[in-house]
């Protein structure tokens, strides 16, 4: 049980790799704040988490004999996000660790030239703003604490470019930027941001897991054969599971990560390293 | 409920890391009431925080009230789990409102857990607001005053990350539960509890006197808000001639006195009084009536090193871990429950001393921990012992010295030679016969005489001044003395003196057969004179059978063989020599004799090492630090003088005479040659028979510093007690007492001091030397030596081990050797002085003031040495021990490059009040003090202060006022300051 006595917010939790770390966490011990926005946004082209996604990992992290708090709330909306800390503060203490893992990978598929000013604002303000709201929001509450941890979800998208997926790219590759200024903002209060890139993640039916097809559209990869396509550019020749992006979130929010801040932890199954 | 407290146990399951932030909230669970509806709890706690004076922001319901819904009944296991969980969650360092209330509701009811700060609301204050929300017959709405305003958001910043303010590392708190006797009908009283609290920690702490802090509350009214508790001392003195009765009473008079206000009284969690030891007591209080059952969950009181916190029958101790041992407080716990039981069983006439803190099984245990085991030895005389080794291997050699052999044969026959002569100068058998004589073979050859003649020896060293020789030739009432090789010596005054020389003539025609001998292995042997720190050196008589006990106790484990080589590198006058020489010749080994001058220089002494191919070096830490010196790459200095002998064989090093910091051995640890030697830090008494434990030292003790001397010998033993002779506890500190086959027969002449320091062991029926040395047992029977009892110094009230403050100057990596003494200052106070000896490839710019800037950051300031001198050498007795006498006088702190001229003009021609200023100065400091020193860098502190005010009165000075002088803390800007 090494996350007993730890409180952790994680959005983004209702389904992929937001439900499999919930629940990867909850089974060490952590009591869970759990946010999603619970409903669909009009730009995004696909449906978004539901409520009865959320109830359903709140549901499977309970069975761990652990507190769990479900804050329906849009990451888009600071007073929102203030709240959701706020509330968890009230309820548990204190607040240890937040997994900034909300995000959408559409409206996409365009050129540069060929993007809507809303598109590229809505891409940003949930993949990138949302996780610097959030941020925001707990960081004072952790530097007086003088411990916390902050894991933000990037993408190897942060790594390197992708066509047709600049609004994507910039908003992961800013999330890295974040991390490390993030990180040198807090060091002294012993409060840690990190940064965890996946890389090409099977969308498990388990964890309702979406983000794969939807990147394969905006790729312009057929999408009944996109596994067996991305398969081919992962040295491993196999999918990174969403388990193995959550065991890089538990390892961030432990206390065995203590040395480490402003650093970035691949999980790309070797995809960068080529 | 025991439920509450069993929240301890899980809080004992988190990490360090978590514990070191510790729980400074409390909660109270009421439970067993009606089943209540949230949003009219909601309403009420509304009601109660209203009138709290707490700046509110943003968004947060100050009434809030969480329901949490436990499928289970609340005897669960489950059910349980959640309960502590919920107990050990604080409450936010800063927050909207001062209580949580969550409502865990079980298939059995509700359970209501209301969380607060310690610092916003005690546990009365509590109590009454879960009352007034849970509602019920008993609750009526009165008013609830707030009294101490509570912390608002941004208040107590980063108060709790600093926790363990007090200098001591980061507060690890842990708790501990047990549960004490009870009578049939009533609880212990808390005058009981409280007497035994205070009086395991005095046999503890081998006080007569102990400050209790016990927790009450200053208001009296549930009524009024806020946090309220306050620990007050409370003082308790039992000396042995008390009562059970009497103990009792006090304590209970203490209590009575809490109701009262103290007229000046100390500060309560925070206060600090050096050496008081800082426990603290608090009792449960009733919480009748209301239709509830009130469960109270102390959290766990950080900032007081040791709460013991009693409910009924049941009790926790929450300790701070980083500071007092798990194992430790658990067995105090323990203890104070014996004592407790025995308050209360025995009748109030029963003297104190019958309590007993430890029952038979324990003091059983604890004897056998510390106990060497059996030794399977027969009583021998060492002549006889030696007698036996040399018919087994007669022309093997026994002794060298320079170009001198002799096989065992040839010392044999030669000793047994000068025995009859020496039987023929009229030495008989009982007799004691000095030998005062320079190192030769001839040496080895007039003590084994000695002992063959049925006498026994008291070596004496040339180099002693001939006054301390004729002491100690009268009182050990000597036949005759064996003197040096020089006829022309004048000799020493009132005893007879025969040079060896003239002994060597007579011997010449006597048989070389042995004397005709009836001594018994249990007469002396040697008698060997050792100072204390004070008085005059006395003689410690020692018989054979101890000697040949010794050898026998160490031979297999250090696998002595005839294939070993011995150095003799210690004065005859000291017993280490006992060890070399006999250790050496009755397991058959070579024994070499280190020529004079080797012994001084340990480049010469290297080079006989390794030209003799020695395998068994027994030294002193502090001559060995010399030889540990050349062990560095480079550290011979220049190509020719590089020794361009050989590596050592030696294969077994063994320290004594003094405490081993093992860090001297790190240069050592990859060196050719002595990496691969074995270490043996071996800890002993003259009184007892040169050793008395052995603790093998290997990398992991070099690298920790570990100082443990290891377990007793076989047929040694060892017990640690109190000032009383009692036993103490494993863990607990006190003075060494040795058993066994090594207690000497006693002081020469000396009923009384022999009465005092060598006791009867009621239990084991043998004899116990008290040691002198503190220490105390380790949970594997191994002894941690803790200096001289009478090397810990009492500065201002604060207790220090020297060897302590020590150890922190070692770390220094320009420093090769420091050594702390305590000296005392012009107005009477006690201060700490350090003499230190630079490293050669140490920077110049680094001088005594840059260690102290250094040892300042570790120390805390009492332990701060006043004065920092530093030596090209450390002085040695002749026994290889450091000669406090021969310290030089001890200096203020220079900073490095201050070059001694510069010291001199700093303090020369001045203006007249600055020379005035600077010689009272120096003065009441007792060394030179110049016109910039600062007043603290120097050792300052507030009773110098206050001498130097009186002393500026008594010249007729300008009246120095304290604060002038804190302002102005040199010389030069005092004498500014007058002028005006």
């Amino acid at each position: 049980m090494s996350l007993r006595g730890k409180t952790i917010i994680v959005t983004g939790a209702a389904r992929g790799i937001g439900r499999a770390s919930a629940e990867l966490l909850a089974s060490a011990g952590a009591d869970l704040v759990l946010v999603d926005v619970a409903d669909d946004l009009p730009l995004v082209p696909y449906a978004l988490g539901t409520e009865g996604q959320l109830a359903h990992t709140e549901k499977l992290c309970r069975a761990h004999d652990v507190a769990v708090l479900s804050c329906p709330a849009d990451v888009r909306d600071l007073r929102a996000v203030e709240d959701v800390v706020a509330t968890a503060v009230q309820r548990f203490g204190r607040v240890d660790a937040v997994v900034n893992n909300a995000g959408i990978a559409a409206p996409s598929g365009k050129a540069v030239h060929e993007i809507g000013e809303d598109e590229w604002s809505v891409m940003l303000d949930v993949d990138l703003f949302g996780a610097w709201r959030m941020t925001r929001a707990v960081g004072g509450t952790m530097a007086r604490q003088r411990s916390g941890s902050i894991v933000n979800i990037s993408s190897t998208a942060g790594l390197v470019g992708y066509r047709n997926f600049a609004a994507y790219v910039t908003a992961k590759h800013g999330l890295i930027g974040l991390t490390r200024a993030a990180a040198l903002d807090y060091a002294p209060f012993k409060v840690r941001v990190n940064a965890v890139c996946p890389g090409s993640v099977r969308d498990d039916p388990v964890l309702e897991g979406r983000m794969l097809s939807e990147i394969a559209k905006s790729l312009d990869v057929p999408v009944s054969e996109h596994e067996e396509i991305f398969v081919q550019a992962q040295p491993t020749n196999e999918l990174v599971e969403a388990g193995d992006v959550a065991e890089a979130v538990l390892w961030l929010v432990g206390d065995g990560s203590r040395g480490v801040t402003g650093s970035v932890v691949t999980v790309d199954g070797g995809f960068t390293a080529k | 409920m025991p439920a509450v407290l069993t929240a301890y146990e899980s809080y004992d399951a988190l990490s360090p890391t978590e514990r070191s932030k510790p729980l400074d909230h409390h909660a109270i669970v009421l439970s067993g009431g009606p089943r209540a509806d949230p949003e009219v709890l909601a309403e009420r706690l509304r009601d109660v925080v209203a009138g709290c004076p707490v700046v509110r922001q943003g968004a947060e319901e100050p009434g809030k009230v969480w329901l949490e819904q436990v499928p289970h009944r609340s005897d669960d296991p489950r059910a349980v789990r959640t309960l502590h969980r919920e107990l050990l969650r604080p409450v936010p360092l800063y927050g909207p409102a001062p209580v949580r209330l969550v409502v865990l509701r079980c298939e059995d009811g509700d359970q209501l857990v209301f969380t607060a700060a310690r610092g916003c609301l005690d546990r009365a204050s509590l109590t009454s607001v879960a009352r007034a929300v849970a509602g019920g017959p008993d609750s009526s709405p009165r008013r609830l005053w707030w009294d101490l305003p509570v912390a608002g958001p941004g208040d107590g910043e980063g108060e709790a990350a600093d926790a363990g303010a007090d200098g001591g590392g980061p507060d690890c708190r842990a708790a501990h539960r047990f549960t004490v006797p009870t009578t049939p009908d009533t609880p212990p009283s808390r005058a009981a509890r409280l007497a035994a609290v205070a009086y395991t920690a005095m046999r503890y702490l081998d006080r007569t006197d102990v400050t209790v802090g016990v927790v009450r509350r200053r208001h009296r009214s549930a009524a009024v808000l806020g946090a309220a508790e306050e620990a007050v001392p409370l003082t308790l003195t039992v000396t042995g001639a008390d009562t059970t009765g009497e103990l009792l009473a006090r304590a209970r008079t203490a209590l009575d006195g809490l109701a009262r206000p103290a007229d000046d009284r100390q500060e309560a969690w925070g206060g600090q009084e050096p050496g008081t030891p800082r426990i603290t007591v608090a009792f449960d209080e009733e919480s009748p009536g209301s239709g509830h059952e009130v469960s109270y969950f102390p959290g766990t009181w950080p900032g007081a090193p040791l709460v013991v916190h009693w409910f009924g029958d049941e009790a926790v101790c929450l300790f701070d871990e980083s500071r007092h041992g798990r194992e430790l407080v658990e067995q105090y716990c323990r203890h104070l429950t014996a004592v407790l039981g025995q308050l209360l069983e025995q009748p109030p006439a029963t003297p104190v001393d019958r309590l007993r803190l430890l029952d038979d099984d324990e003091e059983a245990a604890i004897r056998e921990l510390a106990d060497g085991g059996p030794l399977d030895a027969e009583p021998r005389c060492v002549h006889r012992s030696f007698e036996e080794v040399a018919a087994a291997q007669p022309d093997a050699v026994a002794v060298s010295h320079k170009r001198e052999t002799l096989t065992y044969r040839q010392l044999d026959a030669r000793a047994n030679r000068f025995a009859h002569a020496l039987r023929s100068l009229g030495v008989e058998h009982g007799d004691r016969v000095g030998v005062c004589m320079e190192r030769s073979t001839d040496l080895v050859v007039v003590l084994l005489a000695v002992l063959k003649s049925g006498a026994a020896y008291v070596p004496m060293d040339v180099g002693y001044p001939v006054e301390r020789l004729a002491y100690t030739a009268k009182d050990a009432a000597l036949r005759l003395v064996i003197g040096p090789e020089k006829a022309s010596d004048p000799g020493i005054p009132s005893v007879r003196t025969v040079s060896v020389a003239d002994l060597a003539l007579r011997a010449e025609p006597e048989p070389d057969i042995p004397v005709i001998d009836r001594t018994d292995p249990g007469q002396p042997a040697y008698v060997i004179y050792t100072s204390g720190t004070t008085g005059h050196p006395k003689g410690v008589v020692v018989p054979h059978r101890n000697v040949t006990a010794l050898i026998e106790a160490t031979r297999s484990d250090f696998a002595f063989s005839a294939r070993d080589v011995w150095s003799q590198f210690h004065s005859v006058a000291f017993d280490f020599s006992v060890w070399e020489i006999w250790g050496c010749l009755l397991t058959g080994g070579r024994l070499v004799l280190v020529p004079y001058f080797s012994a001084r220089s340990p480049e010469s002494f290297l080079e006989l090492l390794v030209s003799e191919k020695v395998t068994v070096l027994n030294q002193t830490p502090s001559a060995f630090s010399e030889l540990a010196r050349l062990c560095r790459p480079g550290a011979a200095g220049g190509a020719d003088t590089a020794p361009a002998h050989g590596t050592v064989s030696v294969r077994l090093l063994i320290f004594g005479g003094e405490a081993l910091d093992p860090r001297v051995l790190r240069p050592c640890l990859d060196a050719d040659g002595w990496s691969q030697c074995r270490f043996v830090n071996m800890f002993g008494i003259t009184e007892t028979t040169v050793h008395v434990t052995a603790q093998t030292v290997t990398r992991t003790e070099i690298l920790h510093g570990d100082r443990s001397v290891g377990r007793p010998v076989p047929g040694w033993s060892v017990s640690v007690r109190d000032s009383r002779g009692r036993l103490l506890p494993q863990g607990v500190r006190g003075e060494i007492h040795v058993g066994g086959a090594g207690v000497a027969l006693g002081y020469l002449d000396r009923p009384e001091l022999t009465g005092e320091r060598f006791l009867d062991d009621p239990v084991t029926g043998g004899r116990t030397y008290r040691s002198g040395d503190g220490g105390r047992l380790l949970p594997d029977g191994r002894i941690e030596h803790m200096g001289r009892l009478d090397n810990q110094v009492k500065i201002r009230g604060y207790r220090i081990e020297t060897d302590e403050v020590r150890a922190v100057l070692l770390e220094d990596p320009a420093l090769s050797d420091a050594v702390v003494i305590p000296g005392r200052d012009q107005a009477g106070g006690l201060r700490l002085d350090a003499y230190l000896i630079f490293r050669e490839d140490a920077a110049t710019a680094y001088g005594t003031a840059e260690v102290r800037e250094r040892a300042a950051k570790v120390l805390p300031p009492y332990m701060l040495p006043s004065t920092w001198t530093p030596l090209s050498e450390m002085p040695r007795t002749i026994n290889g021990k450091l000669d406090v006498g021969e310290l030089p006088a001890p200096r203020p702190a220079m900073p490095g490059n201050a070059r001694p001229a510069e010291e001199e003009s700093a303090t020369g021609e001045q203006s007249g009040l600055l020379a005035q200023v600077c010689s009272t100065w120096s003065e009441v400091f007792g060394f030179t003090v110049g016109p910039d020193h600062d007043f603290f860098g120097i050792g300052g502190n507030s009773l110098l202060a206050t001498r130097l005010s009186a002393v500026f009165r008594e010249k007729g000075l300008p009246p120095l006022q304290t604060r002038d002088l804190y302002r102005n803390p040199t010389p030069r800007a005092i004498a500014a300051v007058l002028e005006r």
